[in-house]
């Protein structure tokens, strides 16, 4: 028969058993090594998304600058084309208006040549005659090339001013594009979502909301019209891409050369030279009021002076102006976060709408108690790092197009400078913005 | 009690191998963390070095900056920085979508866009004169078990472009060569287009 155990001795065994296990530390180190390179892993990663982050808040940035800086250089480049136009219509109507009052001289001088080289033993003076009267014969000849050139410069001065925008846009784009920029399409609308509907009651009293509305009538029209289209960057107002260039009337001489002059000319000509068979500008059919030669509102003419080009001599237009200041946004979509951790939605560390209250009452609940992963519930999405939209400014610097002058429009980045409010155009406000 | 030494002793050096195998694997994490944060933040210095050398080239009329001279105001390290002309993007490029990643020498004649990748980083997984970062490495013994088309893990890059600010047009030699660029740059590219879509 055995012997009866005490009582107690199963529960000393379990007692001595817990106390070994108690003292037993195998596994600790693995356990909280491995607890560390979780938790290490984990902050590692949330450093490497915040770098990203940053990084792409810098590409945007730079993208925007780059755009931005871009279509201020082109349009000072076109700036600087038309003021070398204009300097060229300067000097080509000092030259003829040079040579017009040079060769009217000579016509005037080849009336009393013409007689006296018929009085006897005045014969010598015949070679004077002959060489004045080849110099007043260039007279009509340099009124109608100075109107011909006229006719060639400013279409071409049109054209360039109608061309400029499409390619200062073209080329801020295609910066924006090769710094790294995103379609600004789908940024601008990741980028309300996530942070201006946030941000624009903050300075919704200087123009926030004007901004948000124009940006959102600028997505609407681009992405309609031109949907096919990626654009990178766009201008807050795209009239701004236009040079702002126009036709002007001139301030007199020399592109005002009065037809007194060459018709004074004209007429001693007709008298002192007609054995040389002077052509007169008069006679040689050409209808100086038509369109196509400058007359009748063509080239600009329209404008305050609706005189039709003169038969005689010139009163031209230049073109004038400055393009100002563009701003333009660019930025960066956004992008799933490093490993896809952020599809964790209780990483989101959110709580869905419904959980918030209670029978009226805000309660607390658990952090998370719906789908693990993706998109569920009441909550607006996966952690990202988020789209990143940058604005900068520019303007074209230096001298505006003028008769006559320097090219030395430049291009220069400023103030971020929002184009609002938009009811007076003449004001803007300037923004200091820390990059 | 000799029953509870006795257990001790079966388990000597338990917690050694689990220190050299935790520790070890600690070690071996924070090691790859601080190298991948070393070059993500590394990474940022080269987008702005990017940007900085894109708007020098721009405004000194296409002349590079020296890697020397990224090296001096952007990293940490020298030795380690790469200054690549890339094809810049023009405005066929950009309607189209292409990425072009060529290198060239300057394909604006001097007017610009120009178009600069910054890298930083060893090129190289055994090269005596692009040293490893990491001194625990000797630069001359190559990286273990890692083959060389993985070497790119080992650097970053950015690439920024800017327009030639330096070539305003304001004579007509420049304005006649400006003009000649864009229309043959753009021609250039706009071939690329059809290339892509035929």
């Amino acid at each position: 028969m055995e012997p009866t155990k005490p009582a107690n001795t199963d529960s000393l065994k379990l007692t001595a058993k817990m106390e070994k296990l108690r003292s037993d530390q195998r596994g600790s180190v693995t356990l909280l090594a491995g607890m560390m390179v979780f938790l290490v892993t984990i902050f590692g990663i949330v450093a490497m998304d915040t770098n990203m982050a940053i990084h792409n808040r810098i590409v945007a940035q730079n993208a925007v600058d780059s755009a931005a800086d871009s279509a201020a250089l082109w349009q000072a480049r076109f700036c600087n084309l038309e003021q070398l136009l204009n300097n060229l219509h300067y000097t080509v109507d000092e030259v003829a208006a040079i040579a017009e009052g040079v060769a009217t001289g000579f016509c005037i001088a080849s009336v009393p040549l013409e007689i006296i080289k018929d009085i006897p033993f005045c014969e010598e003076v015949y070679p004077v005659w002959v060489a004045s009267c080849i110099v007043c014969m260039t007279l009509p000849f340099i009124d109608k090339v100075q109107h011909l050139f006229y006719d060639v410069l400013m279409p071409v001065q049109e054209g360039i001013v109608d061309a400029a925008p499409f390619i200062v846009f073209g080329y801020a784009n295609a910066n924006a594009y090769g710094s790294g920029a995103n379609d600004v399409i789908l940024t601008g609308t990741e980028w309300f979502g996530e942070v201006a509907t946030k941000a624009v009651s903050v300075f919704s009293s200087s123009g926030g909301n004007e901004l948000s509305s124009t940006l959102s009538t600028v997505n609407n029209t681009i992405g309609g019209v031109l949907s096919k289209i990626p654009i990178y960057a766009i201008p807050l107002n795209p009239d701004r891409l236009n040079l702002h260039v126009h036709t002007n009337d001139n301030n007199g001489f020399p592109l005002n050369w009065p037809s007194v002059v060459p018709e004074i000319g004209d007429v001693a000509g007709n008298i002192g030279c007609e054995e040389m068979d002077y052509t007169s500008i008069a006679d040689d059919g050409a209808d100086y009021t038509s369109a196509i030669d400058g007359g009748g509102g063509d080239n600009g003419r329209e404008s305050s002076n609706d005189d039709h080009k003169p038969r005689w001599g010139w009163n031209d237009l230049y073109y004038k102006g400055n393009p100002g200041y563009m701003t333009w946004v660019a930025g960066v979509t956004s992008q799933n976060e490093l490993l896809g951790l952020g599809n964790l939605s209780w990483l989101n560390g959110g709580m869905k709408d419904s959980d918030f209250t209670k029978n009226g009452d805000q309660v607390s609940k658990v952090m998370w108690n719906g789908s693990a992963i993706g998109n569920s519930g009441n909550y607006s999405g996966d952690l990202k790092i988020p789209a990143f939209l940058a604005i900068a400014s520019s303007q074209v610097e230096g001298h505006p197009v003028i008769c006559n002058g320097d090219a030395d429009a430049k291009p220069y980045l400023i103030t971020v400078t929002l184009p609002f409010p938009s009811d007076n155009t003449n004001s803007a406000k300037s923004y200091f913005i820390f990059h | 009690m000799k029953l509870l030494v006795a257990s001790y002793r079966r388990r000597a050096g338990e917690i050694m191998a689990e220190a050299a195998i935790g520790l070890s694997l600690m070690a071996f994490v924070w090691m790859i963390l601080v190298y991948s944060l070393y070059l993500a933040d590394n990474q940022i210095r080269t987008e702005m070095a990017a940007r900085y050398a894109a708007w020098y080239q721009g405004n000194n009329n296409g002349t590079a900056p020296s890697a020397a001279d990224i090296d001096k105001y952007f990293f940490f390290q020298s030795g380690l920085t790469h200054v690549n002309q890339l094809q810049a993007a023009l405005i066929p490029d950009a309607l189209a979508g292409l990425n072009t990643t060529n290198s060239v020498s300057d394909s604006s004649g001097g007017n610009g866009p120009f178009k600069v990748q910054i890298t930083f980083g060893v090129s190289s997984l055994n090269n005596n004169t692009n040293p490893f970062p990491f001194n625990l490495l000797n630069p001359s013994v190559q990286v273990p078990f890692m083959p060389t088309n993985l070497v790119s893990v080992c650097s970053v890059n950015s690439t920024c472009q800017w327009d030639g600010d330096s070539d305003t047009w304001s004579s007509w030699s420049d304005a006649a060569k400006g003009i000649w660029n864009t229309i043959s740059g753009n021609a250039g590219s706009a071939g690329a287009i059809f290339s892509k879509l035929f």
